[in-house]
């Protein structure tokens, strides 16, 4: 190690006013290291993608002259990131750029061929990736070739190492929170209970890297949930599970952790729930968890189209589900995605008079991104389908869906949610 | 076509079959049939009669689930209780007010902020014309089209520069395609599309004109509007004349059962079932030989899953 610390930047672009809990997790276990805790300077920067500015971005590096730079890169950021990483290699040649996030991560050496600039790609969870990357280049301990899960440049090579099984105890990981890497802010604080998910949407990244679950303790959730819920200022925040009512005994114990801490009315919003799965019991724990609002499919309501994808889908479950949860006073936000493959313009307009009729508190209507390391991008000819291969790889037809009825059903859609979104706050007074 | 004598709940009734694209089921409230418009198209008489609040509200108050309500008949910004109307039906649960206007009043910016705070944020402007000379054939209202142009422009800024209001605005036009107006269609769309609509509905008012004329000029001006990026669709046009158009055909975009007795050349139609078939006062003025039967369809299982979803959610 040099003498004066390292400075290590680490950069995202997120939705405006949002940290990278991502990055969180990277800088947390890395200074759990004492070597590195001492000896290097990692800071996090968060720029809004939809404001941000790519040489905003780069006049930062320049100031702070990190001696490492890792990118956390997303479908909506790629480009950005792109166009930085070549900006910083011209003016700062020596500095290694490390790219990690679910756009880059699968298919990170294709990446490296494609664009000169980055030097290594993180293959998947970056915690433990990322340490052994600044031991390489800060201790000189290991060499590329030995970390696996990664992909590196080598002259005018790119090697792609053995992927790294992921961790498999996540309290090896310290809480970003619990340690002050970041600060809990109204609105924007995202907590995790476990990664992976039980299902295997072929549109989603989250189901398809690895089998099986992998939990954080209770302890550690609860000491998180603590310190969020102890703060008075923040009046909502999130847990980014990918299904929150994963099965009655987490959520039982989840919701009695955010009962009991919950001392100032703090509400979840936003989080995501199996609706086929929504019964009595299930609304009961939601409302004692605080849960002000959840997001959940269909994503379509053409059965058809939900096998395609390997999607479990029961409309009548599903309704009853959002009925239930309405009626105990929780938001319901119903997603629907244009262009899946087994829809055409007509299934579409159907899964939005579907959705209407559940009487969600909105709709919120995306585009099909067919995402590296989703079963879409990785079987494309069984569906037919054709998309971008650069992000945000919007789909453009498959064997069902042509994209000129692709893009009618987005206006269609479009124009129809707006309508159905456009609608007031619930406001009732007595007779 | 008129119809001196229609009592408000003919008239509603009417209002119904003409005006049937909506994904969203508004309860339509008939305000009166005062006017400052006196169209062609139009079928109730402009005998400035308008109901009265409390009628109104009793009307209102009988309603079984009140969240989406659509407030028309004559032109509703004239009626001298629309606000107080407005503000009880959002006090009483109303989420969703939309106003079936002419715009005119909407002119005045303090008329239109004085709905939208009331709770009145959905809109659907009617325009006949792009230019005065077509637009006023049609509302017979020397001076209507300026103020429709400026209640249009009203409508964009609230929707695009106000804060408080912004993603609540929306916007759809509604355009009534009859012999005065209907070679002025492809103009109408790109004037609308000028102010940034949500929505652009051409419906066929009349039986004066070739409809298989109409119906090309309504794909003309369908395609402009796709092309630049606004949603259009078109009422009244049997789908036999709309190859190609058919996901702009408001009665396959929502399917509803007709029993109608058929014309022979219907008979045989692949969309027999849920077309109406050519309106009779048309047939029996022009006969039916434009009208053939489409053999065959691409969408025939996907509007039956269309049908079946409809009495689905209606369960819910």
């Amino acid at each position: 190690m040099p003498n004066s610390k390292s400075r290590i930047l680490l950069l995202s672009f997120n939705a405006a006013g949002h940290d990278s809990l991502a990055l969180g997790y990277i800088k947390a276990f890395a200074l759990k290291e004492p070597t590195v805790c001492r000896r290097t300077q990692i800071e996090i920067l968060s720029f809004s993608n939809e404001e941000g500015d790519v040489r905003q971005a780069l006049y930062y590096i320049t100031e702070y002259k990190p001696h490492l730079l890792g990118l956390s890169c997303y479908c909506w950021s790629m480009e950005k990131i792109l166009e930085l990483a070549r900006s910083v290699k011209q003016i700062m040649p020596d500095v290694p750029i490390v790219v990690g996030g679910p756009e880059v991560g699968p298919v990170a050496d294709q990446y490296l061929e494609k664009n000169q600039a980055l030097d290594v790609g993180v293959h998947d969870e970056g915690e433990a990736v990322f340490l052994d990357l600044i031991k390489c280049y800060f201790a000189r301990k290991g060499r590329l070739e030995d970390i696996t899960g990664i992909s590196f440049r080598k002259g005018q090579e790119v090697v792609r190492n053995k992927d790294r099984p992921p961790i498999k105890d996540l309290d090896e990981i310290p809480s970003p929170y619990l340690t002050g890497v970041l600060t809990p802010r109204d609105g924007v604080t995202y907590l995790q209970s476990f990664r992976g998910c039980p299902f295997r949407c072929g549109f989603c990244y989250e189901g398809g890297r690895h089998k099986g679950l992998r939990f954080f303790s209770y302890e550690r959730v609860k000491a998180e949930v603590e310190l969020v819920m102890g703060d008075p200022g923040i009046r909502s925040f999130h847990f980014v599970d990918s299904v929150f009512n994963l099965n009655p005994k987490h959520l039982r114990k989840i919701a009695s952790i955010l009962r009991d801490a919950n001392r100032y009315d703090t509400r979840l919003r936003t989080i995501e729930v199996f609706t086929e799965q929504v019964d009595e019991e299930t609304v009961n724990y939601l409302v004692q968890a605080g849960v002000q609002s959840v997001e959940t499919g269909p994503q379509t309501a053409i059965p058809e189209t939900q096998k395609r994808i390997g999607r479990y889908f029961d409309p009548e479950k599903f309704a009853r589900g959002v009925r239930l949860m309405q009626e105990a006073g929780i938001e319901v936000w119903c997603d629907l995605i244009v262009g899946l493959p087994g829809d055409n313009f007509f299934r579409c307009v159907a899964s939005v008079a579907y959705a209407m009729g559940l009487k969600p508190s909105r709709i919120v209507m995306s585009i099909l991104h067919v995402l590296p390391g989703t079963s879409l991008f990785q079987e494309p000819g069984r569906f037919g389908l054709a998309f971008d291969r650069n992000p945000p790889h919007y789909v453009v037809g498959n064997d069902t869906f042509p994209f000129e009825q692709i893009y009618e059903a987005v206006l269609f859609s479009s124009s129809a949610t707006r309508e159905y979104n456009a609608a007031l706050p619930e406001k009732r007074t007595g007779n | 076509m008129t119809l001196p004598c229609c009592t408000p709940r003919k008239l509603a009734i009417l209002y119904i079959v003409c005006n049937s694209f909506d994904m969203i089921t508004y309860h339509r409230l008939f305000l009166g049939s005062q006017c400052d418009n006196d169209c062609l198209v139009c079928p109730a008489r402009n005998d400035e009669k308008n109901r009265g609040l409390t009628e109104l509200i009793h009307e209102f108050d009988a309603l079984d689930d009140p969240e989406n309500i659509e407030l028309w008949g004559g032109e509703p910004t004239l009626h001298k209780d629309l606000v107080s109307l407005i503000s009880y039906a959002r006090s009483r649960g109303a989420r969703r007010i939309k106003l079936a206007t002419n715009a005119r009043s909407l002119a005045e910016w303090d008329v239109l902020t004085s709905l939208a705070e009331q709770g009145c944020r959905l809109f659907e402007v009617k325009i006949n014309g792009s230019r005065p000379e077509t637009h006023e054939a049609v509302t017979g209202a020397r001076g209507s089209f300026d103020q429709t142009i400026q209640g249009l422009q009203n409508l964009g800024t609230l929707s695009s520069s106000s804060k408080e209001y912004g993603s609540s605005i929306y916007v759809g036009a509604r355009v009534a395609v009859c012999q005065a107006n209907f070679e002025d269609l492809t103009s109408i769309v790109s004037l609308l599309i000028s102010f940034g609509v949500d929505r652009i509905v051409l419906a066929r008012r009349g039986s004066d004109f070739l409809l298989g004329e109409a119906a090309q000029m309504a794909a003309n001006a369908m395609k402009v509007a796709t092309l630049n990026r606004t949603w259009s669709v078109c009422e009244g046009f049997p789908p036999c004349l709309m190859k190609a158009c058919e996901m702009h055909v408001a009665e396959l975009i929502q399917p509803a059962i007709q029993e109608r007795e058929r014309l022979k050349a219907c008979r045989a139609c692949a969309y027999k079932d849920i077309c109406g078939g050519p309106p009779e006062d048309y047939i029996r003025k022009r006969g039916s030989r434009e009208f053939r039967a489409v053999s065959s369809s691409p969408y025939l299982e996907d509007l039956r899953h269309l049908l079946n979803t409809g009495s689905l959610y209606a369960k819910q």
